[in-house]
């Protein structure tokens, strides 16, 4: 990102605070592992980049895939037909959110069989026991239970790993079990693979890398923690428009990617990023999701009113924007609170820069202006604005502390997502991304694992040592 | 002169809604009410359920040696307007109660859980709890279980294609023979779905009598900056601000 950015707009077009940088793969590196992961969970969806043939329908502007989806995008919801047609109707490039959701019946390359998505309702917080969405345990697990040498050991918590600093070798994790006993499992390889925030804190509490320190600027662990840049947009339809929330699946609706990334001009607008526009909209769970209008009581019976008036009559709208790194945001161990372990907690200082803000209020406006096209009685626009609040849930797409680069001096793994200082040590999962791109961080998560463990099998483990 | 038949004919059809043209046909075996005994009941079945499966026995999906001929006799219209016709039917009350078999453990394992194993999803994911139906999927419960077994085997012998997810087709791969006629008898033992009630007259809501009256609730203000007013995110908390909560 940051080789593109100071290309196409010069050096001084990013303020020093940012520290956004490059990934130290490019995309054709990690084609094959896309493709993999998207086989493996049987991912819906339809290419718009076939070996470099842009095609109508899909994201025209990914980067070129080798191959189509590995099942045709699910079918699209009203709310989301009306976003296509509003959308389309403006020039821009619309096409099916891919999702984990199986449009067909499905069998994955390990032989797995996957069902036909019903659209219950309740996927994206929920187990699917209708092997309808592709996640381990009904993609991948049940081949590994029948592996020799497979061993799953639940309700055990790693409390750290032991390395030899002078051999600069990991050699063990210390561990309790669920009755409290605790031990040590020695190592040849560890492979750190906790959610990202996890990570990190694995990291920070075993002393493995050098942490960041914010006065500074020097230090790696905890550096180039990143967010979600999330706003949204509420299309308040009359009576006779019914969008039937409740009918929908995991990731099921119509987007855009003409404002995410660099695929429109930055010059003049002061920021870096963007964001991905939709309608996707999940579920319609009544506890959740009850949208009224600005000026409703906030309880009571004329809340009641309104809530039943616009339930099956609003479209939201995803403004589902980057975030950038920044020098003042970072992840440390806590100074005073400790874990059940005696370990320090895990402590988060973070704001939204005002590169992100300035973001989110372009990219929201973009999003009213769809909206309006949607045939909306009402349309409310909210950009985010700060301080940031972590009580009210926003994502759950925390990345970066563990980047990956290709300069030890600001990453903690190198492109191959093994670590500097211990060779034996990888980590995986988003806390690897030098920023938030925008896009939800699952699919790369899984391409980036795909791309290790290619680099562990083929090359590591013929010969034992740093890949860089 | 054909033209003004149909229209004739359509004026006609559309005069007796309440029983359309070819509803003797189908009398004969299922009876009047779409249910008579020892037939597949067609009362109260989804009408969009009826409708695929008379168009399958007429482009030959689906095969019966009574049904497929009355089918491939039927217009696409006749066969949409039964399958409305039958739709409507109300389950009778005295027939709702199907008498109790014995229900087979791993019957009821196959319709409330499914098998992990064998990767078959629980049927009343789709088919509603107990077999009572869940639109566009008909209802199971108390049918005939010789009837529901072959309707499996059909599929598993790919002899039938009505299921545009094809779900069926895969799941009744999965099973075996012993399993289809658990699953089998645990339907033909539930109980037929209870009669639908009539849709109730919209009532409208009583106006508001005392304007300002009592505690006046606060409007609706965001929890922090850039949180919406509007409410309706779909993240926990309700009144969250971005709908791209919905994702996680």
């Amino acid at each position: 990102m940051r080789s593109h950015i100071t290309e196409r707009y010069g050096k001084s077009f990013t303020p020093p605070e940012l520290t956004f940088q490059d990934w130290g793969v490019s995309a054709a590196d990690l084609e094959p592992h896309y493709d993999r992961f998207e086989y493996l969970f049987g991912i819906s969806g339809k290419a718009g980049n076939l070996r470099g043939k842009k095609i109508a329908g899909g994201n025209v502007f990914e980067d070129p895939r080798a191959r189509e989806y590995p099942n045709p995008p699910q079918k699209e919801p009203y709310g989301s037909a009306r976003f296509r047609k509003a959308a389309e109707s403006l020039g821009y490039h619309a096409y099916p959110q891919p999702s984990a959701n199986m449009s067909r019946p499905y069998t994955n390359p390990e032989g797995l069989q996957l069902h036909t998505c019903t659209f219950c309702g309740f996927c994206e917080r929920f187990g699917c026991e209708h092997f309808a969405k592709g996640s381990p345990q009904t993609a991948l697990l049940p081949v590994l239970f029948k592996q020799s040498g497979y061993e799953l050991r639940t309700q055990c918590q790693v409390l750290r790993i032991n390395f030899d600093k002078a051999a600069r070798r990991a050699t063990s994790a210390t561990y309790v079990d669920a009755q409290g006993r605790e031990f040590e499992q020695p190592a040849q390889l560890v492979i750190v693979a906790l959610y990202a925030l996890s990570n990190v804190h694995m990291l920070l509490v075993s002393g493995v890398g050098r942490p960041y320190d914010a006065q500074s600027g020097q230090g790696v662990v905890g550096r180039n923690y990143c967010y979600q840049t999330t706003s949204g947009v509420q299309v308040f339809y009359d009576e006779s428009v019914n969008i039937n929330p409740f009918m929908r699946s995991g990731s099921n609706g119509t987007m855009l990617s003409d404002f995410s990334s660099d695929h429109f001009d930055h010059g003049k607008l002061g920021f870096v990023g963007g964001a991905y526009i939709g309608e996707i909209m999940t579920h319609g769970r009544p506890i959740e999701f009850h949208p009224v209008p600005p000026g409703t009581p906030a309880w009571g019976s004329e809340w009641k009113k309104a809530v039943a008036r616009h339930y099956n009559h609003t479209s939201s709208l995803n403004v589902h924007g980057s975030s950038v790194a920044s020098r003042a945001n970072y992840l440390d161990l806590d100074p005073t609170y400790k874990d059940a372990w005696g370990l320090p907690l895990l402590r988060m200082t973070f704001d939204f820069p005002d590169n992100d803000l300035r973001m989110s209020a372009y990219c929201t406006e973009r999003a009213v202006e769809i909206a309006n096209a949607m045939g909306a009685k009402q349309v409310v626009g909210d950009p985010r604005k700060g301080p940031y609040n972590a009580t009210v849930y926003q994502s759950t797409h925390n990345t970066g502390g563990t980047v990956m680069g290709t300069d030890p001096a600001t990453s903690v793994v190198n492109r191959y997502l093994q670590s500097w200082d211990l060779p034996n040590v990888f980590v995986i999962g988003a806390s690897c991304f030098p920023q938030n791109a925008s896009y939800n961080p699952t699919g790369t998560v899984g391409a980036l694992a795909y791309w290790a463990a290619d680099a562990i099998v083929r090359r590591y483990l013929k010969s034992p040592g740093p890949l860089v | 002169m054909k033209l003004l038949l149909f229209a004739v004919a359509f004026f006609v059809l559309s005069q007796v809604q309440a029983q359309p043209s070819g509803v003797a046909a189908c009398a004969q075996c299922h009876g009047t009410e779409g249910q008579a005994k020892g037939v597949p009941p067609l009362a109260g079945q989804p009408r969009l359920y009826l409708v695929r499966q008379l168009d399958a026995y007429a482009e030959g999906r689906r095969h019966h040696e009574v049904m497929t001929p009355i089918a491939k006799g039927l217009t696409p219209q006749q066969r949409a307007q039964l399958a409305e016709y039958f739709a409507q039917l109300a389950v009778s009350a005295a027939d709702a109660k199907a008498k109790s078999d014995e229900v087979p453990a791993r019957g009821r394992m196959l319709a409330t859980h499914g098998d992990n194993d064998l990767r078959v999803p629980a049927c009343a994911n789709c088919h509603g709890p107990s077999g009572v139906g869940r639109e566009p999927n008909p209802y199971l419960a108390g049918l005939h279980a010789k009837y529901l077994a072959e309707a499996l085997q059909a599929w598993k012998d790919g002899r039938r294609d009505t299921d545009p997810s094809r779900s069926m087709d895969v799941i009744a791969k999965n099973l075996s023979d012993t399993d289809v006629n658990a699953a089998a008898a645990y339907y033909a033992a539930q109980e037929k779905p209870a009669p639908k009630a009539k849709t109730p007259a919209k009532k409208k809501p009583a106006p508001s009598t005392k304007p300002g009256a009592g505690t006046k609730a606060p409007s609706g203000v965001g929890a922090e900056g850039g949180a919406a007013t509007s409410g309706g995110a779909q993240g926990p908390g309700g009144n969250a601000p971005a709908p791209a909560d919905g994702k996680n």
